[in-house]
């Protein structure tokens, strides 16, 4: 195989910066992807366009975003252009291994919990989101252009090349089939952010449930699925598999398994904002489900999760949980009622900043479950933090929770962690 | 290089039943589809039916996977960038599992629940050449080599995943998952005139890895010295020669090579 540019190879950058070619990482459909390295050593990865996808155009949207830069670090931007021999390429960061794609999710290479999987949901919800405060588009949310870390839901958007303005109606890309808004598939709209929510409530979907929201009957009687057939599921006539008043693109078990048992596993609240995603959201751009609102309903859902007392699966909390793998009864947790959150509160549940205000930081940790160091089977809540916490009992006695300290899981006490209060259930 | 008009690209090949294979009266596993000629592609897709005891049916089960492989390809040919890793594969085994069941019925089959795919597992591996990509497809073992101008051959898709001690195969169950799929993008139909794909009774009759290699890049030779038509008439000699002093094996080979053999 012939590659444009040759192992060792070296490249002047607009900020002059030599590069040297490492080595060929993989090629796509408008250019190959090499790792190389910048005097100090340092690694990053170089996008190459072919000849054919080289326009000045697509060198012009590069150095447009090069000056812009990125919405934050979760996104793999174009940090600076080298352009040689009447060709070019640009420069970003390069994609840590522990990074799977949503294939390797769908092929069970990766497999989070579901607690790093609805993380992994937070984190790509609001990375489009600063993407899209900006008055930016994607334009091409999919399989390929997403990356993220099983162990934490960590996220990385790759292919960032294609980004532009809102409606811009030079650019040549639309999507990736399948992904596509089903209005520009019928040609009555260009990319934009609408038409983004739809692409990544698709995506979304995938993660979730492993499956594609309108591929149900009708696809899988399909045998020639040329571009008309295409055009028909997920343009002109899209069919939500669940929709609650059109059964006919149900999926067939056996062959569309995963669609119907994630379905069936997660939270009506959940299933309802898919529903309409895929329902009212299939016409109506204004429909579709926001970024705030997947947050808020990943978060929800992270919050809910317990394990069975028999098998250990993750489950998710209800009045009557039963393991949706061992279909044993589940005995709940204690949980922490907060701001309208009901958090579990596992053996291994911590309290972050988000529970106390609602800002999707789950990093800065405020408190976790934790044992008694003399008393096994006696759990309470460590305060972690610098602050004192209040604790009140059900009796209204109160004690102060200093720093270090553990707050007993009594059920009915309170537990006032300064900017807000929590009760025990 | 090819240098003016458009690449035109050929797909020729044979399947022989093997040595071992004759001598205990057994049907041919191995099976060959060739894409009829067409200017914008061409097509090649070779399978190996297990053969072993629990695969009574498996001649049938790689034929079918050959014939549906190749439709299914044609039918896809402008999306396969984006189908190639969930949604082909998924439709491909989906497709081999609707003919086996319809055949097992047909013939009036014993029906067992689960139903039995294992009776005709089968492995595949297809190739599509066009202006400007070539794509390899392959579950289970066999080998598929790319050619380079110069005559180099070097295998793409080589590595299998670990499925324990079961050979990979299309009746495997969640199968789609064991495909491998592979899209090379082409500046130039002629950085790979040629791409050549064979079950794998055909490198078992090498000694070593490079003298399977050296086939490769033989072949291009003779492409380029004698043309396609001459190989496509001295195949099946050839490979039932391989055969014979080699593995016993059924043996399928497929070749894509551009049709003109002009190079400058």
């Amino acid at each position: 195989m012939i590659y444009a540019l040759s192992d060792g190879k070296k490249l002047l950058s607009k900020h002059r910066i030599a590069y040297k070619v490492i080595r060929f990482i993989a090629s796509g459909g408008q250019g190959e992807v090499y790792e190389v390295e910048d005097k100090s050593g340092q690694r990053y990865a170089l996008k190459w366009y072919f000849k054919h996808s080289a326009t000045k155009y697509q060198q012009k949207l590069i150095e447009r975003l090069i000056e812009r830069g990125a919405p934050d670090e979760r996104f793999l931007w174009p940090l600076d252009i080298i352009i040689s021999d009447g060709l070019f390429g640009y420069i970003m960061r390069l994609r840590p291994p522990a990074y799977k794609s949503i294939v390797d999710l769908m092929k069970r290479r990766a497999e989070p919990t579901f607690s790093a999987l609805c993380m992994a949901g937070i984190n790509l919800a609001d990375s489009y989101q600063n993407l899209h405060s900006q008055g930016l588009c994607y334009r091409d949310i999919s399989f390929g252009n997403l990356f993220f870390n099983p162990a934490d839901g960590d996220v990385l958007i790759c292919d960032n090349d294609n980004v532009t303005v809102n409606l811009d109606k030079d650019s040549s890309t639309h999507g990736t089939p399948r992904f596509i808004a089903p209005e520009i598939i019928t040609g009555k709209k260009l990319p934009s952010t609408e038409t983004d929510l739809y692409s990544m409530a698709v995506l979304l979907f995938y993660m979730f449930m492993l499956h594609h929201p309108l591929e149900g009957a009708i696809e899988a009687n399909i045998k020639c699925f040329d571009a008309k057939a295409m055009e028909k599921i997920y343009g002109h006539d899209p069919i939500f598999i669940w929709d609650s008043t059109n059964q006919s693109n149900r999926p067939i078990p056996g062959y569309q398994d995963n669609a119907i048992i994630f379905w069936h596993m997660y939270p009506p609240y959940l299933r309802d904002m898919f529903t309409q995603a895929f329902t009212k959201g299939l016409h109506d751009g204004n429909a579709r489900i926001v970024e705030k609102e997947w947050k808020d309903a990943f978060s929800k859902l992270r919050n809910s999760i317990l394990y069975c007392n028999k098998c250990g699966a993750e489950n998710f909390f209800n009045k009557k949980p039963t393991c949706w793998a061992c279909k044993s009864a589940i005995s709940p947790p204690p949980r922490l009622n907060i701001r309208g959150q009901l958090v579990m509160l596992n053996a291994n549940s911590i309290i972050h900043a988000h529970h106390l205000y609602g800002n999707f930081d789950f990093v800065r940790m405020i408190g976790k479950v934790s044992q008694h160091p003399t008393q096994p089977g006696k759990w309470g809540i460590t305060n972690v933090t610098k602050d004192n916490w209040t604790f009140t009992k059900p009796t209204s006695d109160t004690a102060v929770i200093e720093s270090g300290r553990t707050a007993p899981l009594v059920s009915g006490a309170k537990i006032n962690f300064g900017p807000t209060e929590g009760t025990i259930e | 290089m090819i240098s003016g008009k458009k690449a035109e690209w050929l797909a020729i090949g044979s399947v022989v039943t093997g040595a071992m294979h004759l001598r205990k009266e057994m049907p041919c596993q191995d099976a060959l589809y060739l894409s009829p000629p067409n200017p914008n592609f061409a097509i090649a897709c070779v399978a190996d039916g297990h053969g072993s005891n629990s695969c009574p049916y498996s001649d049938e089960g790689s034929t079918i996977a050959v014939k549906v492989a190749g439709e299914l390809l044609e039918t896809m040919l402008p999306n396969l960038s984006d189908h190639k890793d969930v949604w082909l594969p998924k439709k491909l085994v989906a497709m081999w599992e609707d003919e086996v069941r319809a055949i097992h019925e047909k013939k009036e089959r014993e029906m067992l629940d689960p139903f039995p795919y294992t009776l005709y597992g089968t492995t595949l591996l297809a190739v599509v050449a066009t202006d400007s990509f070539v794509f390899a497809l392959q579950i289970g073992d066999g080998n598929i080599l790319m050619i380079d101008a110069n005559g180099t051959a070097k295998p793409i898709l080589a590595e299998a995943e670990n499925v324990g001690e079961d050979t990979e195969s299309l009746c495997l169950k969640e199968a789609w998952q064991y495909i491998r799929t592979q899209i090379i993008p082409l500046s130039l139909p002629s950085d790979v005139p040629m791409l050549m794909l064979s079950t794998d009774g055909y490198a078992n009759g090498f000694m070593n890895n490079s003298g399977f290699l050296k086939a490769g890049s033989d072949f291009y030779k003779l492409w380029q010295e004698e043309g396609a038509d001459f190989i496509n008439e001295a195949l099946p000699e050839w490979l039932r020669q391989s055969s014979d002093r080699g593995s016993g094996d059924d043996i399928a080979l497929a070749l894509i090579t551009l049709k003109s053999a002009q190079t400058n």
